[in-house]
């Protein structure tokens, strides 16, 4: 029988274990939502190419991958917000709390779930859908071969980034909040930006329009014809964000009691 | 001979841990020791007033109390669910609330209100058991067996009886030094509250501190040896079998008799009292009844703890 070190300090086979937990746990979900997404996206494809007489392939399928991003942020979205979902009765608070393992490691695993293990398999969804778009169109609709390279471009950047960050405070919502995780954290975001947009106008009344350089691009040289400046730019400002928020989960975590 | 450099912080550790645990086995240290907590749900409304207790391996506590006495609430801060407003709660020697994985492997708690993930038996067995070191899974199947309980089955389709069973049959088998049931006999059946009673009452606990919570004082009173009884935020009495049997006496007084006891309840024809030992001239029996107990507690702490109190030995 397989038993794993029970030292305090962070073990590699403990998170493992943690992270194959988490997955069993949230194994009905994860089909679920995997096979939704594969069936639902070329479904859509179909109906676009079926219901639109002059539909171009390309076009269609760029949409398909655009729609298939928004989905895979708000999926991760709502995953996440529920991946502590143990936390949020008592009744199943005890599994949670009492597990041999550090809250590093079921953060961590946590966030392998919801960010690193999601985004793999939310990628390979769209590529698959890209090789079922591109197979039917060239069957079906005498298409050209499409250049998938070129068009799994346009949501690698916002997979990278936008979602890391909102992936992280999402995480903390889960583990902040007792119930209606999602919608509580999506209000406090909503909530945030509001704040932000009237403490700006306040400012701007009170002192006159401001410049903010530290936070513009042109702080670092950086040109918008320079993909690669532009998402070492955006990089720079999403990992603390990111680590922020993951600290802060952690703390909460840490500090967690049952009701 | 040569170590990996991987295994030598566990190597460590291993010897670390035995040489903790021989210290504390040597020097009957006490496994679960709570001092001068103090809690409160709601400010104002204290649960828990300055209490202080000890737990020490090798004895099977029941921790008794009316309902909303904090049973639950004292098992939720050894098992550091709950942290102590003032006052601390070790488990080993170490603060409960810091929740090490060394900690917790040796720590188990079956809730009274629980709820089992969506999956089945062997999924939930292999998925949990690398946690605990001590895992025994022939015992484990051995009061699964015992249980009938269909571990093919997924857990939230069983009854909830059944479910708690398996649990229970998991508790067990993991074979942590600090084992923590609150309230293991509601929602069994007759024969498998039996079945239960048989199950612990063969276990080797020489080494293992496990502490019963209950108010079904009759259900569980055959396999406790310490008494324990949380009352207004105290303990308001802790004592082994032995003691109790030293020190008092259950006896039915017919209404002629006229003897004195400590307390008593009416019943036909007399009263069932508890009497103190040295008042009692003729052999006595040395059956304790566990609910007569507990309700003396209840109505006359005072008297109970002035008769195991050091003045009166």
């Amino acid at each position: 029988m397989k038993t794993l070190p029970m030292t305090d300090g962070f073990s590699f086979e403990r998170f493992k274990q943690v992270l194959y937990r988490t997955l069993i746990l949230n194994k009905k979900q994860i089909t679920l939502g995997s096979g939704g997404a594969v069936v639902g996206l070329f479904g859509f494809w179909c109906l676009m190419m079926i219901f639109d007489t002059n539909a171009v392939v390309k076009e269609k399928t760029v949409i398909m991958l655009a729609t298939g991003t928004v989905l895979y942020h708000i999926a991760g979205c709502i995953f996440t917000a529920s991946i502590f979902s143990e936390l949020q009765k008592n009744e199943t608070a005890y599994r949670f709390l009492t597990l041999p393992a550090t809250t590093t490691e079921k953060l961590s695993a946590a966030w392998g779930v919801t960010y690193l293990l999601y985004t793999i398999g939310a990628l390979s969804i769209l590529t698959l859908n890209l090789f079922f778009s591109n197979l039917a169109g060239q069957l079906f609709f005498n298409a050209d071969p499409l250049n998938m390279a070129t068009l799994t471009e346009i949501y690698l950047n916002s997979v990278l980034l936008f979602y890391l960050v909102f992936n992280s405070v999402f995480l903390l919502g889960a583990a902040l909040f007792r119930q209606y995780n999602f919608l509580k954290t999506a209000f406090s975001i909503v909530l945030f930006f509001i704040g932000v947009v009237v403490l700006s106008g306040i400012i701007a009344l009170v002192y006159g329009p401001i410049n903010i350089s530290l936070l513009s691009p042109a702080f670092f040289a950086i040109t918008s014809n320079s993909e690669l400046n532009r998402f070492i730019f955006e990089l720079l400002h999403a990992i603390p964000l990111t680590a922020l928020f993951l600290w802060i989960s952690y703390t909460r975590l840490k500090n967690r009691q049952v009701a | 001979m040569s170590f990996k450099l991987a295994s030598i912080p566990d190597f460590i550790f291993y010897i670390a841990s035995v040489l903790v645990y021989s210290y504390s086995i040597t020097k009957q240290l006490p496994m679960i020791s709570i001092k001068n907590l103090s809690f409160a749900f709601k400010k104002g409304t204290p649960l828990f007033k300055d209490l202080s207790l000890e737990l020490k391996a090798g004895n099977i506590y029941g921790l008794f109390g009316l309902n909303g006495a904090g049973k639950t609430t004292l098992l939720n801060h050894i098992t550091g669910m709950l942290f102590p407003a003032k006052g601390e709660c070790l488990l080993n020697g170490l603060p409960a609330r810091d929740r090490t994985p060394a900690m917790l492997s040796d720590l188990f708690l079956v809730p009274e209100q629980f709820a089992l993930p969506s999956l089945t038996g062997e999924e939930y067995t292999r998925i949990h058991t690398p946690f605990y070191p001590r895992f025994d899974k022939d015992q484990f199947q051995a009061v699964i067996n015992e249980f009938k309980v269909d571990t093919k089955a997924v857990l939230q389709e069983l009854s909830y009886g059944q479910q708690k069973k398996f649990l229970i049959a998991f508790a067990l088998a993991t074979n942590t030094r600090a084992l923590l049931m609150d309230e293991p006999t509601n929602g069994l059946d007759i024969p498998s509250k039996s079945q239960f009673r048989r199950i612990v009452a063969s276990l080797d606990y020489s080494d293992r501190c496990i502490v019963i919570s209950t108010h079904q004082v009759r259900d569980l009173g055959a396999m406790i040896d310490q008494v324990s009884v949380i009352k207004d935020g105290e303990i308001v009495f802790n004592q082994g079998l032995g003691e109790i049997q030293e020190k008092l006496v259950f006896k039915k007084i017919k209404t002629e008799e006229g003897q004195n006891y400590i307390y008593g309840e009416e019943i036909l024809g007399g009263v069932q009292a508890i009497c103190r030992a040295e008042t009692v001239q003729d052999e006595p029996s040395r059956e304790i009844d566990l609910e007569l107990l507990f309700n003396a507690i209840i109505e006359k702490p005072s008297v109970l703890q002035q008769t195991f109190s050091k003045e009166t030995v």
